[in-house]
């Protein structure tokens, strides 16, 4: 099975670098975060801005929309997680506890709840189903900033900057705590739940096993250059997908462990690719890569 | 005769038409509501109240159906309300305003430009002049229209008056004058003489004219002037203006005038340049400004200026404002009192304590000595704050090398400056730590005990050194003294206290202890005299035990396992690191922790609740209290495994360690265990007592466990308990003697080193709780909780108690010689002990065990067979028996003279709490033994099953 990956957008979001960009839960949007502290909502396939979100006092850093699709959680360096209302464009709630800048934000699956890491070291539980503006819960157990967060149906997964990912087992009531020996700037779980990629600052992407901690593969070659990079599985669990300082987007095959592509935009930049989203469904990647958006999408269908 | 009735009448007109009687055009009665009132134009009127009519809308009311709409207040963000004022016009209609309503509006002249003439008259005819060329009334005349006249002024106009005259009958000249000078001189008492007096310039003229009458002349009002600011009658601020900007009146009084032969010369005006006599002025262009003024403190400085020397002539003259006159009888005065004065040598202090159970914080109160506040360290900061003071070592930062020479110097400057803790301190922070980092890292420095040891030549000559290079008036004589005061010099962090302390030190020595006051200040208070006098007895007491040994034993380089879980922890780390290295992830890089999901998480997430109901173990660990003689425990312990390397020692202090360790665990165990376990936790519980009496330790930590026990497990299950335990105690009676015999058999072993430990306690005791009411009281709460506690087991309060005042298990082991009785109750292991000196010791305690647990089945109770003449506990009855055949070996009469302190009797009787012991003990042991030596299987199992039946009888 061959797949060719082809460029199909570039976008100029023009806000700014971008610091990160999420596909909606149904993959027909895209949220990016600007450093010009405004949030685009964006159809992607037709590059086209369908509603700019301002009220971020800084930086927004991450964001994610809810199943529904009807609101917006972003966070920033302005220390604040921030609801939004898609349709109108404002602010539901603002949510403030976080002691430093926020870096990562994420809705559970039924988007009842919000869960983010900051670089105060402290991951905080929001509940936005009720009014209270205050976090629910607290997960203090970081040395380090928490550098992303991902929950899934019982789960939740932060990634800290103290070389250890961790995860929070709300069906049993454990925390595993896995050290990866560097610093940890994305863990995200693959899309069948039984493993994490764990892009480390040593540039080095891991695959581990969830439930032993066993390492699966590693995935090198990239740059990492100190840069808070993402990584991924692509949709049929078989590639990982990692950003890089050489702004490619670096694709191996997950069990041979070789890079089967580096995919770039049309002309060379200097900017590295830091935030990357995967389409839910088809191989579709949205790649930030300084003020742009790249799109990519697989061009043959697999045999 | 239709027809002829048709000719008889005449009609005129058009008949009617008949009424078509099926449909009668019935007239409605016009209804209320449907009397609409419209104006000329048709347009529905509001209702016309004001115009006679009466039509109020729908059913006669207004606007909607339901009658008057209530006035609606709507504000959003994007449009928000006015504020609404309601107006006459709101309620009348167009008409009521129009030019012949009610209110008609149009532009018409305001009252003031009314012809005040024409007032009264209806309208004003308009005259018309057709004489003049310009038809109609003169435009002059509309223009210029006379000012509104007052009524007052009309009647008087009525009445002939005309303005400028005065009022009143008509008067002749001279008349006329006099009353204009009586008015003058009116004028001049009410505005002062600040006006020149005004010639009656009348005088002059002829009186000719005597039947000339003339009206009087308009009598001038003078007015007061309103007040209208907040100063002080009289006062007028200075004029900010400056000179041009200033108005200057020039039509002003004369600044100047002089009479000359009844007329007047003036000089009017004012003019630039110094007058002819005018004294010679600085500021002829200026007037008063605040900035020429000044405002700041110091010496005064005389400004001369016209205004300041009026103002102060005038103040001198009458002391008073202008106007005002002083006061006959003056107000009486309040009387103040000062405050008391405080006596000279007063010195505020309070002392510091964390709780009544510790002892006030010495040094803090010290700082304030004399009343001045001293410089405070860093680590009287962290003393105050309770924090705990990690000052780094220099010697730390090399833990596994010798420290030199130049360190210990170093070490010795810093400790001079009061930066490195004192030994006392450290013993106060060890018991606040929580975490046992820096305390570990103060145990594996072995420069403690280099630094503190006499024996060794080495360390004393590094001592010598550091001594001479900071010798202190030479006040030491030998060099065992100098090796002391070494160690004292660490005491005080106050130099000036430690200096006399020094000083005390060999005043002590000469004999002449009463010395101490002649060098302590003179700025000390009594009190403080005789508090640091007793502080440095305690302190010397201290001093005269072995502290060298004591010292040197108290740290220990980390090789117990069970105490160095800081380095285990960082040696893991390593591992981990290690493991990361070489890509083995997995169970070495994974950590397992409890974690407890709020309740809203697991909802929001949809599951059930973990663990729902159980106790969070970390919570109740943490809330366990630590305390100094946690750390004595420990190092009592420690040390005797260090001190000598004498086999025996090791078989002892590992027992100790061991029991401790357990009660450790228990203490932990404990909250988490369910109350029907409470029978074994009553034996643990017993087995603590049992264990104190023979480590003949009072450790705070036990001392908690009792109280958190009692919390835990309450009254009742300590009864149960007791209904239990006689059932028990034919169980336990033969444990009591193997347990007996083991820990005796040790403690004999470790009774010299013991001694010592057992004398050193006590002095920690005096130290830390003498000369204190609240410490005896919390002592006396302690002996409470435990004659509650006894009472509800079943023994005697004072027996409890008795290890914890005086030293009475001394007197046990004074007594009994259990060498020999484990010697003959055939326990070879004892003597493998003492023979192979390398043994594992878990092996060796499951060894004495299962011996003696052989040893137990032949044996019959024979008891009270030496109760008369023994101290101490009762003996399992088996053993006394034994004992009964032997003599006294010469063993024990080797130990006994190492007591120095008073054999205090005991009472007698034990052998409950022994049994206990024994049972708590065994049924840990079976669980080891399972693990460790699966070859003794059986004996084990035989273990549990008694627990278990134990454990079903309650």
């Amino acid at each position: 099975m061959e797949i060719d990956y082809k460029l199909i957008r570039e976008i100029e979001c023009k806000q700014g670098a971008v610091r990160a960009v999420r596909f909606s839960v149904d993959g027909a949007y895209c949220l990016t975060c600007g450093a010009d502290r405004k949030l685009k909502l964006w159809n992607p396939y037709r590059g086209v801005c369908l509603k700019v979100y301002g009220g971020h006092g800084d930086e927004v850093m991450d964001a994610s929309a809810s199943c529904d699709s009807s609101q917006i959680v972003s966070c920033g360096l302005d220390k604040s997680v921030i609801l939004w209302d898609v349709a109108t464009g404002t602010p539901v709630r603002r949510l403030r506890g976080h002691a430093g800048p926020i870096n990562t934000v994420r809705f559970n699956e039924e988007s009842s709840m919000v869960v983010s890491g900051s670089r105060d070291n402290m991951v905080m539980l929001w509940d936005v189903k009720s009014k209270a503006l205050e976090p629910v819960q607290y997960l203090n157990d970081a040395k380090d900033s928490v550098s992303s967060v991902r929950v899934s149906d019982h789960e939740i997964l932060t990634a800290s900057f103290d070389g250890k990912i961790r995860r929070y087992d709300i069906r049993v009531g454990e925390l595993y705590t896995d050290y990866m020996g560097d610093a940890v700037t994305c863990a995200s779980f693959t899309r069948d739940g039984q493993c994490v990629v764990v892009s480390c600052a040593d540039g080095v992407v891991r695959l581990i096993d969830k439930d032993s901690g066993e390492l699966l593969g590693e995935f090198a070659g990239h740059v990492a250059n100190n840069l808070c990079l993402e990584s991924s599985v692509d949709t049929q669990d078989t590639r990982i997908i990692s950003g890089s300082a050489d702004g490619k987007l670096w694709i191996w095959e997950l069990v041979s462990q070789k890079v089967v592509a580096k995919l770039s935009g049309f002309k060379p930049t200097k900017h590295p690719i830091v935030s990357l989203s995967v389409h839910p469904q088809t191989n579709c990647f949205l790649a930030t890569n300084g003020p742009n958006v790249l799109m990519w999408s697989t061009a043959s269908v697999q045999e | 005769m239709s027809d002829s009735e048709d000719e008889n009448y005449v009609t005129f007109g058009v008949p009617l038409e008949p009424i078509d009687e099926d449909n009668v055009p019935r007239k409605k009665p016009m209804t209320i509501e449907d009397q609409y009132a419209y104006d000329a134009q048709g347009r529905r009127r509001f209702h016309g109240a004001f115009t006679g009519g009466f039509s109020a809308g729908y059913f006669n009311t207004v606007g909607t159906r339901d009658g008057w709409r209530p006035q609606q207040f709507k504000s959003s963000r994007s449009s928000k309300a006015e504020n609404i004022t309601q107006r006459p016009e709101d309620f009348m209609d167009e008409e009521d305003t129009s030019e012949f309503g009610i209110a008609p509006t149009g532009i018409r002249a305001s009252e003031n430009y009314v012809n005040s003439g024409q007032r009264g008259t209806k309208r004003e005819r308009i005259t018309r002049d057709n004489n003049n060329p310009i038809p109609g009334t003169p435009v002059l005349k509309e223009l210029l229209k006379p000012v509104k006249e007052t009524v007052g002024i009309m009647l008087l106009k009525k009445m002939g008056w005309r303005p400028g005259q005065g009022v009143g009958s008509r008067l002749t000249k001279k008349q006329k004058a006099k009353i204009k000078r009586k008015n003058e001189r009116m004028k001049d008492m009410q505005q002062g003489s600040r006006k020149p007096n005004l010639e009656n310039t009348s005088e002059d003229s002829e009186d000719d004219y005597e039947n000339v009458t003339f009206a009087p002349d308009d009598y001038e009002p003078f007015r007061c002037n309103p007040k209208d600011n907040y100063f002080g009658i009289g006062y007028s601020g200075l004029d900010r203006r400056t000179i041009l900007s200033g108005h200057v009146n020039l039509f002003e009084t004369p600044a100047f005038s002089i009479r000359d032969k009844n007329k007047k010369l003036s000089i009017h005006g004012q003019a630039f340049g110094v007058g002819a006599f005018e004294a010679d002025d600085e500021d002829i262009y200026e007037r008063e400004d605040m900035t020429r003024y000044d405002f700041s403190l110091g010496p005064e400085r005389k400004t001369k200026t016209r205004w300041s020397e009026n103002s102060s002539g005038s103040r001198n003259l009458n002391n008073c404002l202008e106007g005002f006159v002083l006061a006959k009888n003056k107000l009486e005065l309040k009387k103040v009192f000062p405050p008391p004065e405080l006596p000279k040598n007063f010195v505020p202090v309070h002392t510091i304590r964390k709780s009544r159970f510790y002892p006030p914080i010495e040094n803090v109160s010290r700082s304030t000595e004399n009343g001045k506040r001293k410089n405070l360290t860093a680590a009287d900061r962290a003393k105050i704050l309770e924090d705990t003071y990690n000052t780094k070592k220099p010697f730390e930062t090399h833990p596994n090398s010798v420290p030199s020479v130049a360190s210990n110097i170093i070490s010795k400057t810093l400790n001079l400056h009061g930066k490195q803790q004192t030994e006392e301190r450290r013993k106060e922070e060890n018991q606040r730590a929580k975490t046992a980092v820096s305390w570990m890292e103060k145990l594996t420095a072995q420069s403690f005990i280099k630094g503190g040891t006499v024996g060794s030549s080495k360390d004393s000559g590094g001592n010598l050194k550091k001594l001479e290079e900071f010798k202190d008036s030479s006040t030491t004589s030998d060099k065992q003294s100098k090796v002391c005061q070494d160690n004292v010099k660490s005491y005080f962090s106050d130099p000036g206290k430690q200096r006399r302390f020094e000083q005390y030190l060999v005043f002590v020595k000469d004999g002449e202890k009463n010395k101490l006051e002649s060098i302590q200040p003179l700025s000390m208070t009594e009190w403080d005299r005789e508090h640091e006098r007793i502080e440095f007895e305690q302190a010397i007491k201290l001093f005269e035990q072995p502290t060298n040994e004591y010292v040197a034993n108290k740290f220990k380089s980390a090789s117990d396992p069970s105490r160095s879980d800081v380095s285990v922890q960082s040696s893991q780390e390593d591992e981990i690191k290690q493991a990361v290295k070489m890509k083995m992830f997995g169970k070495l890089t994974r950590e397992r922790v409890e974690w407890k999901p709020a309740s809203i998480v697991c909802k929001r997430f949809n599951i059930p609740e973990p663990k729902v109901g159980c106790v969070q173990p970390e919570m109740q660990k943490r809330s366990a209290k630590f305390s100094i003689f946690d750390s004595l425990d420990w190092n009592n312990s420690v040390k005797f495994l260090r001190a000598s390397k004498e086999i025996n020692d090791v078989n002892m202090s590992l027992s100790i360690s061991e029991n401790t360790d357990k009660n450790m665990l228990d203490n932990t165990e404990k909250h988490i265990i369910d109350n029907t376990d409470s029978n074994v936790k009553e034996t643990s519980d017993d087995i603590f007592f049992q264990n104190r009496e023979t480590i003949e330790l009072v450790s705070e930590k036990m001392r908690n466990f009792e109280v958190s026990y009692e919390k835990v497990f309450g009254k009742e299950v300590s009864e149960t308990s007791l209904k239990t335990h006689s059932s028990r105690t034919t169980d336990t009676e033969i444990m009591n003697q193997q347990e007996n015999q083991k820990n005796i058999s040790s403690t004999m072993k470790a009774s010299t080193s013991k001694n010592k430990s057992e004398e050193k306690k006590d002095l920690f005791k005096s130290i830390f709780l003498s000369s204190s009411e609240e410490s005896d009281s919390e002592l006396n709460e302690s002996l409470d909780s435990e004659a509650v506690k006894s009472v509800l087991i079943g023994k005697v309060p004072s027996e409890v108690n008795v290890n914890r005042n005086t030293s009475p298990p001394r007197g046990i082991f004074a007594k009994v010689d259990l060498d020999s009785l484990v010697n003959n109750t055939k326990s070879n292991v004892q003597l493998n002990e003492t023979t192979s000196k390398e043994k594992d010791v878990n092996i060796v305690n499951s060894e004495l065990e299962t011996e003696s647990q052989q040893d137990n089945s032949n044996s019959n109770p024979s008891k009270t067979q030496l109760l008369s003449n023994m101290y101490g506990p009762v003996l399992p009855s088996r053993l006394l028996k034994t004992e009964s055949k032997t003599a006294e070996p010469s063993s024990s009469q080797m130990l006994k003279p190492v007591f120095k302190s008073v054999v205090v009797p005991k009472p007698k009787v034990e052998s409950e709490m022994c049994g206990v012991w024994v049972e708590r003990e065994k049924v840990k042991k079976s669980k080891k033994e399972k693990k460790k030596h699966k070859h003794k299987e059986h004996k084990s199992s035989k273990h549990k099953r008694k627990s278990k039946k134990e454990k079903r009888a309650s």
